[in-house]
């Protein structure tokens, strides 16, 4: 090995010698004690006795169920994957879909059945519309208007 | 007469160490996968690609980095440094197969092309213990990529060696990139004391035997052997 080469095998393994040992260490004492719960998904919630409307738009199955306790729910049922995925269900009372002015009730991902439970604002007795919206690709999916 | 540059010069040494590899890979492999499947019987086979060779790649880089001090310190160890590159580019297959299924098994099947997804599923450069670990992987894999390619005489002579022994020191870039890649990676998950016992063993004993070798280089050129009675001083 000629002297260049051996000073800078000494330079890179000083280096390496003080470094690595104490990123190793500081990736343990760093890991993260928790597991993050809030990425499980959540149980998909039981369907509401009364089923007031069904909506269809392109493969997309929106049903609008009641108890008689006035829960509401916004069932989703998907006959394809959506091909989106970010897509997030909003209840908003305008067709026009503003993301300020809408309720957020869930995201959709790949399975077949989504069930959002929620109780309707008191704001009189508009139309809702059910959007579903990528905030990523910052489209408008679908929606429904009941 | 000119000179020509063939892809490998075979000869019956290279043909045993070739053989002798491919043979404690594949062992290596069965072992592995009988192991994961006794403790793991609902794994994948996926995973099982994944998880193989990744850890065979990890073991192999840590090898041919004990091979360099372990010539300087025993010359038992030389046949094992004559066809080093041999092990370099095979290390390298074994890491790209293990990159391959990662980006297809989490990044692929999309509407994001996947290696954009590598880079922006994880967009936590700010933080350390969060730090995007798989990204650490593909810049590692870039440098194995380049030092295998470059594995022969013809790219030694026509980088020049200046160039080229530069190109491949940064197999200690590429080491440091996969120790923070396996730390900040499935060690934040799994974190059996045996599984980072073994890693640490591993840095300890690739340095150790640098320093070790790095002293007795140091001894030797401080007191140059004494010249033979024929009058000539042995250099290598």
């Amino acid at each position: 090995m000629t002297p260049t080469l051996r000073k800078r095998h000494y330079l890179i393994w000083l280096l390496l010698i003080v470094l690595l040992p104490g990123l190793l260490i500081a990736t343990a004492l760093l890991r993260p004690q928790e597991f993050d719960q809030k990425n499980l998904p959540a149980a998909i919630p039981k369907a509401l006795p009364t089923l007031l409307q069904s909506k269809e738009v392109d493969g997309l199955q929106a049903n609008w169920r009641s108890h008689p306790d006035g829960t509401q729910q916004i069932e989703m049922l998907l006959s394809a994957p959506l091909r989106y995925p970010a897509a997030t269900v909003f209840l908003g009372s305008q067709a026009t879909f503003l993301p300020s002015q809408a309720q957020v009730l869930g995201q959709l991902g790949s399975g077949p059945v989504y069930r959002f439970n929620f109780t309707l604002p008191q704001v009189g007795n508009p139309a809702w519309h059910v959007h579903i919206y990528d905030p990523i690709k910052t489209q408008v999916i679908a929606t429904f208007a009941f | 007469m000119s000179n020509t540059y063939r892809p490998v010069l075979w000869n019956r040494q290279k043909k045993i160490y070739d053989r002798i590899i491919l043979g404690l890979v594949l062992l290596y492999i069965l072992v592995f996968a009988g192991l994961q499947m006794f403790f793991f019987p609902n794994i994948s086979i996926e995973t099982l690609i994944i998880r193989a060779t990744g850890s065979l790649a990890f073991l192999m880089l840590h090898i041919v980095l004990c091979i360099g001090p372990l010539s300087r310190l025993n010359p038992l160890f030389l046949p094992l440094l004559y066809n080093r590159r041999h092990l370099g580019v095979i290390l390298f297959l074994i890491a790209l197969i293990h990159g391959i299924f990662n980006l297809i098994q989490f990044h692929a099947l999309g509407n994001v092309n996947p290696l954009l997804s590598l880079f922006t599923s994880n967009t936590h450069y700010d933080s350390f213990a969060n730090f995007p670990f798989q990204t650490l992987g593909f810049f590692a894999l870039l440098i194995l990529f380049v030092m295998a390619a470059t594995s022969h005489d013809f790219w030694l002579k026509n980088l020049s060696p200046k160039v080229w022994k530069s190109l491949h020191m940064m197999v200690y870039f590429a080491y440091a990139l996969l120790l923070l890649h396996v730390f900040l990676g499935i060690a934040q998950l799994e974190t059996a004391p045996l599984r980072i016992g073994l890693l640490a063993l591993g840095l300890f004993t690739v340095s150790g035997l640098h320093l070790s070798a790095a002293i007795l280089e140091k001894r030797k050129s401080q007191n140059p052997a004494p010249p033979n009675n024929d009058g000539f001083v042995p250099v290598c």
